[in-house]
């Protein structure tokens, strides 16, 4: 298969994978470590909060929040604050990730040209992004309208058969959506070869590279995604039962290093789908990385 | 022989006359027919009046007139009346005529909102009078009691049912606003229904035989009673399951994918059936059915000798949400159907007595941990969810206060079902096993098939356990919940002679009149459980021993349900970060996915 071709690139690429997983995860913790502070305080003389150690016990989080009232409302505020610092963090990564994509040079890429190429591109980035959130709000909207449709056509179902419809509701949503994302994908690739174009010019290219690809790409981007989600499913399998079984010190650092390795797993897909991306998009549209012209001085 | 039989004949009709005489259950005689094409039911309700007290009125109720409008009461609050706002077409009573022996007395009679009032002619009483209502009853869609949804009917509250006679020849006749359930007096019931060719029907009781009505009616006909309700579940869909669960006849009606639900639904039954009858009381009508019904509300409605469950169709049921439905909604057959009160001026007496035993029932089947919710990992109880009703209570509301008077219905939902459950719960554990029996049982012999007030399970529980539980259930119930028992230090210094000296400071927020529990854990893993009689709101402790005291709990049996915090009830010398930590780590991964996917990495 072609895509599995690129794994060797994004092992070679790890560098620049552990920057994007290190970026999500300080954001992560910086978010969740006044929580911890505040939630520890309440917990750490408590014997009632041991429950903890063996299972996502809900009485102990309700008894936080009737406790400290203010903590749900604080912790919502401070993940959305940290949700748009993030994305607009990502948008200033996202000039030097394309860039080294799309041009082939994951690799031997200096760091100082990789943080060049994202100050260059960032208003143009932001511009994207702030372009796709409506168009994913509509979508979400339609997609729901659409698996509401088919919930009427399967409405007499209870147990089981409801939960593989309803996830099947879930996938036709998820899929309408990455669809869509993969536009977003074309325009940042577009950018970073034509980063002298209008951002018209740039939208139009992208549009023409993204049209005929949609179905391939959400293709190989299953590929990429279906290994990602089996590990995935096994590391919440594993923290629920092995690990909230043995409970203590050994199962609390083996469930955050399982957590992680999750984590760092999906920046890694996304990371292999770019790589073949950029690859696919550099053979169509070469913008400013066609090879080198060398003049050949005969006789 | 022969006078063997005499006397057993005579000893019988005695033995009937009087327990009628007991329940004062007068027979309502209903023949109506259900019209599916018009969305009504039309009939005539005969009663014969009671030889005494002296009756200058008669009064009845017409219950459908709570969906008369978007405007009535019962549709006073925003949220109600945004469930009202789904209808096109509103319900309601009419009363075509109605006679007193046989003579048309129509004009005397008045109608406001839900009350109809009879006059008696000045100087005339109407006791011994055949009284003859002919009604119809216009069935909404949006009604959550009498309602259609599809070909599907439930017929609550659909008959002209007589108010409530005091002692003293007076009627009382409920008020139905925001939040209320009808509320009736017992009687028997016979009752011929006519309804379409083809049509199951779960009653509160099963047919005393069918009849043909036709070529396309058939004539039901019931015998129910002492009860103070006859309601019904009608589909064509339905099919039926019947078992025998604690020696009693269940029946559930179900749609063909329903079907797969049948065992959990029989299982919850069962055991409410046993944990009830045994703890509280025999189960005393003939059977019991339940019904699945498609509904715009979440949750389930209790009758008579039938409960009626919102159908989950379209989900997944992965909690145990069905399982404690049908639980509460049986517990009512004890708490509203055998010993019925006045849901509207004292909800608690059904309400949250049948949501303290509902806990019970699940604790004593599924376990005190992940009761509720048990999948991959998270877990939920169902004190965790009356706990969350605690924590939001609103300060404006007591549990004891009429439902009616509540602004919204979610300080109805807190304070009636969520804090009463637990302030009897506290009650039960301070009583104890023994003690709590005992109650439940006279509780029951005094009031099955009678009315009970808040008075009345007041003095009964005076009188049962003892004036100091009396005490203890008014400090918990007028009171918003306040109740907060803490351990607020525990430290350890050496002594002189070379021992440990332990000093543990106790709090409570209020004067509970009884001795509080404590336990203290030593470093050798022993422990050591002591009692708090308690004088002040917080008091000082001191113990020598060999041993420090690593850890204290107080109330280590969560006797005090309705404690506020239980964070603070422990309390370790040593702290432990893991818990925090696990949380911190959950946090943080569930925050990475969300970053990934927001930022595609």
């Amino acid at each position: 298969m072609e895509i599995f071709r690129h794994i060797r690139q994004l092992w070679q690429s790890r560098g620049l994978l552990f920057l994007i997983y290190a970026i999500k995860a300080v954001a992560a913790l910086v978010t969740v470590m006044p929580i911890y502070l505040t939630v520890n305080s309440l917990l750490a003389h408590s014997s009632f909060s041991r429950t903890l150690l063996s299972g996502w016990d809900m009485s102990v989080l309700l008894e936080i929040f009737i406790r400290r009232e203010e903590l749900l409302s604080m912790s919502l505020a401070m993940v959305i604050t940290a949700a748009v610092i993030y994305l607009v963090l990502m948008q200033f990564i996202n000039g030097g990730l394309y860039f080294a994509v799309v041009s082939g040079r994951t690799r031997e890429m200096e760091w100082g040209e990789f943080f060049a190429e994202c100050g260059r591109n960032f208003n143009n980035h932001m511009k994207i992004t702030l372009l796709m959130l409506p168009v994913y709000v509509l979508l979400f909207m339609a997609a729901v309208f659409f698996v509401g449709i088919i919930g009427l056509a399967g409405g007499d179902m209870v147990g089981t058969p409801a939960l593989i419809l309803n996830l099947f509701k879930v996938i036709i949503i998820y899929l309408i959506l990455l669809a869509a994302s993969f536009f977003s994908d074309s325009a940042r690739a577009t950018l970073a070869a034509f980063p002298d174009h209008s951002f018209r010019e740039i939208l139009k290219i992208a549009a023409d590279y993204y049209r005929p690809r949609v179905a391939r790409l959400t293709r190989l981007f299953l590929l990429t995604f279906l290994p990602f989600l089996l590990i995935w499913l096994i590391v919440e399998w594993l923290t629920a039962t092995i690990v909230g079984n043995w409970g203590g010190t050994v199962g609390l650092v083996l469930e955050f290093i399982l957590f992680q390795v999750a984590a760092y797993l999906r920046s890694g897909q996304k990371l292999w789908f770019l790589i073949f991306l950029g690859k696919d998009f550099r053979s169509n549209r070469e913008g400013r990385f066609v090879p080198e012209q060398v003049e050949l001085k005969l006789g | 022989m022969m006078l063997y039989k005499i006397t057993v004949t005579t000893l019988s009709l005695v033995i009937l006359i009087l327990s009628a005489g007991a329940n004062g259950a007068d027979t309502l005689f209903i023949s109506a027919r259900l019209d599916t094409l018009q969305k009504s039911v039309s009939g005539c309700l005969t009663v014969a009046l009671p030889s005494s007290p002296p009756l200058t009125s008669f009064e009845f109720q017409l219950f459908p007139n709570v969906f008369a409008s978007p405007e009535t009461p019962y549709y006073s609050l925003e949220s109600n009346n945004r469930r009202a706002g789904d209808s096109s077409v509103w319900g309601g009573m009419t009363i075509d005529s109605i006679y007193l022996n046989k003579i048309n007395v129509s004009g005397d009679l008045e109608i406001d909102y839900t009350k109809g009032i009879l006059k008696a002619p000045p100087d005339r009483v109407l006791n011994n009078g055949r009284l003859a209502i002919y009604f119809r009853t216009a069935i909404t869609r949006s009604g959550d009691r009498l309602s259609h949804s599809g070909r599907d009917y439930l017929l609550d509250g659909w008959f002209p049912a007589p108010a409530i006679l005091n002692s003293d020849g007076t009627w009382y006749n409920p008020y139905y606003g925001p939040m209320t359930e009808l509320v009736g007096d017992f009687y028997h019931y016979d009752i011929a229904l006519e309804v379409p060719r083809g049509y199951v029907a779960a009653a509160s009781s099963m047919t005393s035989g069918t009849e043909s009505g036709g070529d396309s009616l058939e004539i039901l006909k019931y015998n129910f009673g002492p009860a103070h309700d006859f309601a019904l579940a009608l589909s064509p869909d339905f099919l039926i399951d019947s078992s025998h669960l604690a020696g009693i006849p269940f029946y559930i009606y179900y749609r063909d994918y329903e079907q797969s639900l049948l065992p959990r639904v029989r299982l919850a039954a069962e055991r409410t059936l046993e944990y009830l009858s045994k703890n509280v009381g025999p189960y005393r009508y003939p059977n019991l059915s339940l019904a699945f019904v498609s509904s715009g509300y979440f949750g389930g409605v209790e009758f008579p000798g039938l409960v009626v469950v919102t159908s989950p169709r379209g989900g997944p049921v992965l909690s145990r949400m069905l399982e404690m439905t049908v639980v509460h909604e049986i517990t009512h057959q004890w708490f509203y159907g055998m010993m019925a009160s006045d849901q509207s001026r004292e909800p608690w007496l059904d309400e949250g007595l049948t949501s303290y035993f509902s806990h019970e029932i699940i604790l004593s089947t599924w376990g005190e941990r992940a009761n509720l919710i048990d999948f991959w990992g998270l877990e939920a109880t169902e004190r965790g969810r009356l706990r969350t009703g605690l924590a939001a209570i609103s300060q404006k509301y007591v549990f004891s206060q009429p439902a009616f008077s509540f602004a919204e219905p979610s300080g109805y939902y807190n304070s009636v079902y969520d804090h009463a459950a637990l302030a009897m719960e506290t009650l039960d554990n301070v009583m104890g096993d023994s003690l709590s029996g005992i109650f439940w049982k006279e509780y029951y012999n005094r009031f099955v098939f009678r009315h009970v007030s808040g008075e009345d399970f007041r003095a009964a529980l005076a009188e049962i356990a003892g004036d100091n539980y009396l005490r203890l259930f008014d400090k918990l119930a007028p009171e918003p919940p306040r109740c907060d028992l803490s351990v607020l230090r525990l430290s350890n210094s050496p002594t002189d002679s070379g021992g440990i000296k332990t000093l543990l400071i106790l709090s409570s927020s209020m004067i509970l009149d009884f001795p509080i529990e404590y336990r203290l854990y030593f470093s050798n893993g022993d422990s050591l459980m002591g009692h708090w009689e308690q004088r002040n709101l917080t008091e000082e402790l001191v113990f020598s021993d060999s041993l420090p005291v690593l850890a204290a709990v107080i109330d280590p049996e969560g006797k005090f349900a309705v404690d506020g915090d239980l964070l603070n009830n422990c309390l370790a010398v040593t702290p432990d970060h893991r818990p925090g930590l696990r949380l911190a780590s959950g946090l943080m991964f569930l925050i990475e996915s969300l970053f990934s996917y927001l930022g595609g990495f």
